[in-house]
């Protein structure tokens, strides 16, 4: 399954950046911060397949939509009190409950220990680094034994 | 019990001033560019281009605004035995852009066309096109403020401007 880039609407993130005007916003413009949201999401959650069978699809959307929205209004970076409030409580609440969403999770996670195999040396000297004792050192010979 | 009245409505304004006076911009507002939308709050998702008009303060929600706020009262004339009074009320018709390129080579020129239409909405006034107001003044000696701060710096987004008006308006005590 290919992951989708973004699962919250474009519409309902320009009107949580405050109704940005198409003048300061295509629609295409929004989604690129939908998709660093999406990604944001992805890197907190360890998941990204999100889609709409699990029950949790539709906070996930919300935070995204929030996240994207605090990006555009970033670009508002006038430093108003205004501007800033809004964002600092979009990314609160996005992180928040994104914070949430991992610690109450039951995912299964996938296995993470890895097992590491490796021969010890059996030439000499190499083989006194694993066995210091009784490694026996090759010794070149003329006499038949 | 005292009888206090408006002459033209023969009743004490029902309504405040600046819910008065922001329906009244909105019904003669004919700028496009913002352009109002079907009602004085327009839709955050259909209209999202259009200017919100309200009484009070902004509320951050759009991109364009105009609001509008009663500030002063003054008594101009009165009559003697305090049967009439002629008032006059200020209000700040405060016109408010969010705009990133405010500052760029081509400044974005919505604010001044909002200013524009305010004034000429404002000139073309006709007695008792508000019932019981008998004119829009432009307040003096500041009648058009652009709004700056000290914080204000080349990446300022919020743009403000306050158009300074009076309303002037009679009052009759017949008790």
């Amino acid at each position: 399954m290919v992951d989708p880039l973004f699962i919250s609407d474009t519409a309902e993130v320009r009107r949580l950046a405050r109704s940005a005007v198409t003048n300061d916003f295509t629609d295409a413009q929004i989604i690129i911060q939908q998709k660093a949201a999406y990604s944001d999401i992805i890197i907190q959650t360890h998941k990204s397949d999100w889609s709409i069978l699990d029950n949790r699809f539709y906070k996930i959307q919300k935070i995204e939509q929030q996240l994207a929205a605090a990006y555009v209004l970033e670009y508002y970076g006038d430093g108003s009190l205004e501007t800033l409030n809004m964002i600092a409580a979009l990314r609160t609440e996005a992180n928040a409950s994104l914070k949430i969403t991992v610690e109450s999770g039951s995912d299964v996670e996938s296995d993470v220990s890895i097992s590491i195999v490796a021969s010890d040396y059996e030439s000499y000297p190499a083989s006194l680094q694993d066995n210091p004792y009784t490694a026996t050192p090759y010794r070149s010979t003329t006499n038949w034994v | 019990m005292s009888t206090w009245v408006v002459p033209e409505l023969n009743a004490d304004f029902s309504n405040d001033f600046e819910d008065m006076v922001i329906s009244y911009i909105f019904t003669k507002w004919q700028e496009t560019d913002p352009a109002k939308g079907a009602n004085p709050q327009p839709d955050t998702q259909t209209e999202t281009n259009a200017i919100s008009f309200k009484p009070g303060f902004p509320d951050y929600f759009r991109s364009y605004e105009c609001c509008c706020v009663q500030t002063l009262t003054q008594v101009i004339e009165q009559y003697s035995g305090k049967s009439r009074f002629v008032f006059t009320t200020d209000l700040d018709v405060m016109l408010r852009m969010k705009r990133i390129e405010r500052d760029a080579a081509s400044a974005d020129p919505q604010l001044d066309n909002m200013e524009r239409e305010i004034i000429r909405i404002m000139t073309h006034y006709k007695h008792n096109d508000i019932p019981g107001i008998k004119d829009l003044l432009f307040g003096s000696p500041d009648s058009l403020i652009r709004v700056y701060n000290a914080t204000d710096n080349y990446a300022k987004s919020d743009w403000r401007s306050i158009v300074k008006i009076k309303v002037f308006y009679e009052k009759q005590n017949l008790t």
